[in-house]
């Protein structure tokens, strides 16, 4: 899932290891979801929203793929 | 010494597979209880690893490798035994082939596995879903 984690973090100038710690993971977790190799759990993705006070869509920009919205169906 | 998570990490894998290597090494050289006590004494290692680490050791990634790792198992060990045991049936059906009780044993493993597997599927299911039907 892309991501704009590492912008964030280096904008606020801080390490893998601190943000890891303050999300209680560890910090190969941040690098893989940095590099798009991990999808965080829905917990994890609304814990680093909340770190970085941003929304959960700021943060993480998944390609949900999807054929139509509702105002499309409606 | 054991200051980084990486550093945890990798000492209590080694003590798992030293753990395991010489529970079977001191039983094959029938010294079941020095075999033993040196699994106690790797365990205990792995439990005070875990418990002295500030940081965390694990997380949600390594539940999901253990995950990915658990399902290519199953199907795996499922592929082969649904090939090899019914082939294996056949044959000594046809008196080409003589069951040995470690393969017995084997057969006996694999049919327990998928049974615990089935109830575990069964008790995880009613916990996502409960007893609600589906719309």
């Amino acid at each position: 899932m892309k991501n704009s984690l590492d912008e964030y973090r280096s904008d606020f100038d801080i390490s893998q290891q601190e943000l890891a710690n303050y999300v209680e993971v560890t910090r190969q977790t941040i690098n893989a979801i940095e590099r798009d190799r991990y999808d965080p759990s829905v917990e994890l993705v609304f814990k680093l929203a909340a770190f970085f006070e941003c929304s959960v869509g700021d943060l993480f920009h998944p390609d949900v793929g999807l054929k139509k919205t509702i105002s499309e169906v409606e | 010494m054991l200051e980084k998570p990486s550093q945890i990490r990798r000492a209590i894998a080694v003590l798992v597979v030293a753990g395991g290597v010489l529970l079977a090494g001191f039983t094959v050289f029938e010294q079941p209880l020095i075999g033993v006590g040196a699994y106690v004494v790797a365990v205990s290692g792995v439990v005070g690893a875990r418990y002295r680490a500030e940081k965390p050791v694990f997380d949600e990634r390594d539940e999901a490798i253990s995950r990915d790792a658990a399902k290519w198992t199953l199907m795996l060990l499922g592929l082969g035994s649904a090939g090899v045991f019914p082939v294996l049936t056949a044959a000594w059906g046809v008196g080409l082939f003589e069951w040995q009780p470690w393969l017995v044993g084997v057969a006996l493993f694999v049919a327990g596995l998928y049974l615990t597997y089935g109830i575990f599927l069964r008790v995880c299911a009613l916990e996502v879903i409960g007893d609600e039907k589906f719309s």
